[in-house]
């Protein structure tokens, strides 16, 4: 998946952080703000009016919800797909699902938006994982090769050289099984029960996917990073 | 404990993880949208309302102008006396009689022809005139009856067995005499042409003075038929008005309480269909400004889940009012008109601004506004009843003042809230061409 422009400055402007190069990531930082989409500077009270716009079907409501939190439900949805394509139908998926249903959100307490992303993040991981059920119906799951057991740790260090974006393209190209399990058991934070019943597999092949996706993604950096990995670490 | 970094790793880069806005996306996901949360198509009633304004106004025209059209020519009626020298006078009454329908004096003219003749065909055809006894007659049009006085005398000179004589008559010479209108004195010629070669040019006796009544009264027809016509056209015209509007208003919407006075402002146009019924239509601004309880207030289904506890909502809306009326006038008096009008009226909501008073989870009273601009159209979804004074300033200018109240026929705005208003509307009417 290529890197947009937005995604390249921000990349840059950590790396200058962590170099302690404050003058250039003031720079990239001033460079990538002017790169964000001006709608999705929405005001909280504009957002609250757009909920309810979406509550009659007005399209151009839709528009600004979709286009304020596009970034956001993009983060969650990119992670369980390798391909953009995948990843916009399961996006614009959630997001009619969630025009659908908008007249039936109700806040859960005063702050409208964080209620609304909350609930909006629910719909996209849901939308994912029944994406996933409807593609991978027979998951083949590769042999990992003896080498994996090479990259057992890694110093701290040479986690810290990676971004968060070479890591976010690492988890892109794990395996669809692996991924999935992956993304909900670490970043989503749900339990190996609640993930073998979503996904319709034994909590302990839940539980072996989270160890062999582990164990791919660090080959995966690896491979991307060429970093040494620390022989005998506990 | 190993993956614990890396765990941490992932959870930092999927946190900052913000991928920009792609409009492509935001295209694939409209035409889905568009599949599975159709809008629903506004329907263009601006033209079928616009058509339908029309629709009464064509057909009163329609009507009035058949009616005009549909008055058959005068043709004279005229005491036909029998020239003593004249020969085969039955057949000349009998071939008159087929042509015109006379056959004595008194008689009603059922037919009209249209062929005139002029100075030079009087000169060039053999032409004889009837010559008839200047008596009053008794003229019978389509609609109205008058007496005609003062017909000039035609003697009939000429006899002829084969030619026929083509009586012409001028309706332009002869307008409508009302009942009670006898002043008028109308001038009547009957020309007959004959269009034999047969005749001996010594039986035709062609007087002077009748040729020169003829060619002048030739030319007073022509000029009366414009002047007709500039008549019923001026007669059309003058039943048109603009009318200026300006009064106060006042709207509540089922609740104990009124809403705030405001001003409605608007223009218009009236037609007079007869005197007694007048078709009206405008446009008008006006602001309804009220308060409404939560359960006079029907938002679309699910919309009440937002605010967990309503107890008011304050309107302030700006409308755009379309009224179709008509009126009757009950009473009339030289200057002074009395009348009773009904219709509907479409609202077009402008603006919409509602002010939510509610409680929230936690009980405490909060308060919430929100806009909506062009969303509502209500057509003919108003009943609007009045009854007003009319005073005649002069021929064109007119002022009237009318009460009225419009009553909903369903929800209006937003919350479909029965809204109801009434007031007074002053107004003046200027009729550009003349009384109406």
């Amino acid at each position: 998946m290529a890197f947009t422009a937005s995604q390249i400055i921000r990349s840059a402007f950590y790396n200058q952080i962590k170099k302690c190069n404050f003058y250039k990531a003031t720079f990239l930082l001033f460079i990538s703000i002017h790169q964000l989409n001006p709608l999705q500077l929405l005001s909280a009270e504009d957002i609250e009016i757009h909920i309810r716009g979406c509550a009659q079907n007005n399209r151009e409501s839709q528009q600004k919800i979709y286009s304020s939190f596009y970034g956001y439900a993009m983060s969650v949805c990119d992670r369980y797909v390798s391909r953009e394509e995948d990843a916009v139908e399961i996006l614009n998926d959630g997001f009619l699902k969630i025009f659908k249903e908008i007249h039936h959100f109700t806040p859960a307490y005063t702050d409208v938006v964080s209620s609304f992303k909350g609930w909006l993040r629910k719909i996209m991981v849901y939308t994912a994982i029944d994406h996933f059920r409807r593609n991978q119906k027979h998951h083949v799951l590769a042999e990992l090769d003896t080498d994996t057991n090479r990259f057992a740790s890694y110093n701290e260090s040479a986690l810290d050289k990676l971004s968060h974006d070479e890591i976010i393209k690492a988890i892109q190209e794990l395996s669809p099984a692996y991924r999935t399990v992956l993304n909900l058991f670490i970043i989503e934070g749900f339990s190996h029960e609640e993930i073998a019943s979503q996904l319709g597999i034994s909590t302990g092949t839940s539980k072996s996917n989270l160890s062999k996706a582990r164990k791919q993604l660090q080959k995966i950096l690896f491979n991307k990073q060429q970093i040494v990995p620390v022989k005998n670490a506990v | 404990m190993q993956f614990e970094e890396l765990d941490k790793r992932i959870n930092e880069a999927a946190s900052h993880h913000q991928p920009a806005f792609d409009t492509k996306a935001w295209e694939k996901m409209n035409q889905l949208l568009d599949k599975e949360l159709p809008q629903k198509k506004e329907k263009k009633r601006r033209i079928f309302l616009f058509l339908l304004f029309l629709l009464p106004l064509a057909a009163g025209s329609f009507f009035i102008l058949s009616n005009q059209s549909n008055k058959k020519p005068v043709t004279t009626l005229q005491y036909i006396s029998k020239p003593s020298s004249f020969e085969n006078s039955s057949t000349h009454e009998q071939e008159l009689k087929k042509e015109t329908g006379i056959s004595k004096p008194g008689d009603k003219i059922e037919k009209g022809l249209d062929k005139t003749i002029t100075g030079n065909n009087v000169n060039n055809k053999k032409t004889s005139l009837i010559h008839a006894k200047t008596q009053p007659a008794v003229l019978n049009t389509d609609s109205q009856t008058g007496v005609v006085k003062n017909t000039p005398t035609f003697t009939r000179k000429e006899k002829s067995d084969k030619g026929f004589m083509s009586i012409t008559t001028n309706p332009a010479s002869i307008s409508s005499t009302p009942e009670n209108d006898n002043s008028n004195n109308q001038t009547l010629s009957v020309q007959a042409t004959s269009e034999t070669s047969k005749n001996k040019p010594a039986d035709l006796i062609v007087e002077k003075n009748t040729m020169n009544e003829n060619s002048s009264i030739n030319k007073d027809s022509s000029v009366s038929t414009s002047n007709t016509k500039k008549n019923i056209q001026s007669k059309h015209l003058s039943r048109w008005a603009l009318t200026f509007s300006t009064g106060p208003d006042v709207s509540e919407a089922n609740s104990n309480s009124m809403g705030k006075t405001t001003m409605t402002l608007g223009a218009g146009i009236s037609y007079s269909l007869s005197k007694k019924f007048t078709l009206r239509t405008g446009f008008y601004t006006s602001k309804k400004i009220y308060s409404a309880s939560a359960g006079s207030y029907h938002p679309p289904a699910g919309y009440w889940t937002y605010y967990y506890d309503l107890k008011k909502i304050d309107a302030n809306c700006t409308v755009y009012e379309i009224p179709l009326t008509i009126s009757y006038n009950f009473a009339q008096a030289k200057k002074h008109t009395w009348f009773g009008s009904a219709g509907l009226s479409s609202y077009l909501m402008k603006r919409e601004t509602y002010d939510y008073t509610y409680k929230d989870y936690a009980g405490q009273l909060q308060n919430k506004s929100w806009t909506i601009e062009n969303k509502n159209k209500h057509y003919f979804s108003v009943l609007d009843l009045s009854a007003g004074y009319k005073y005649s300033i002069s021929k064109k200018v007119s002022l009237i003042a009318e009460p009225y109240m419009k009553l909903p026929l369903s929800g209006v705005g937003f919350g479909k809230i029965k809204l109801s208003s009434g007031g007074v509307l002053f107004t003046v009417s200027i009729s550009a061409f003349g009384k109406h």
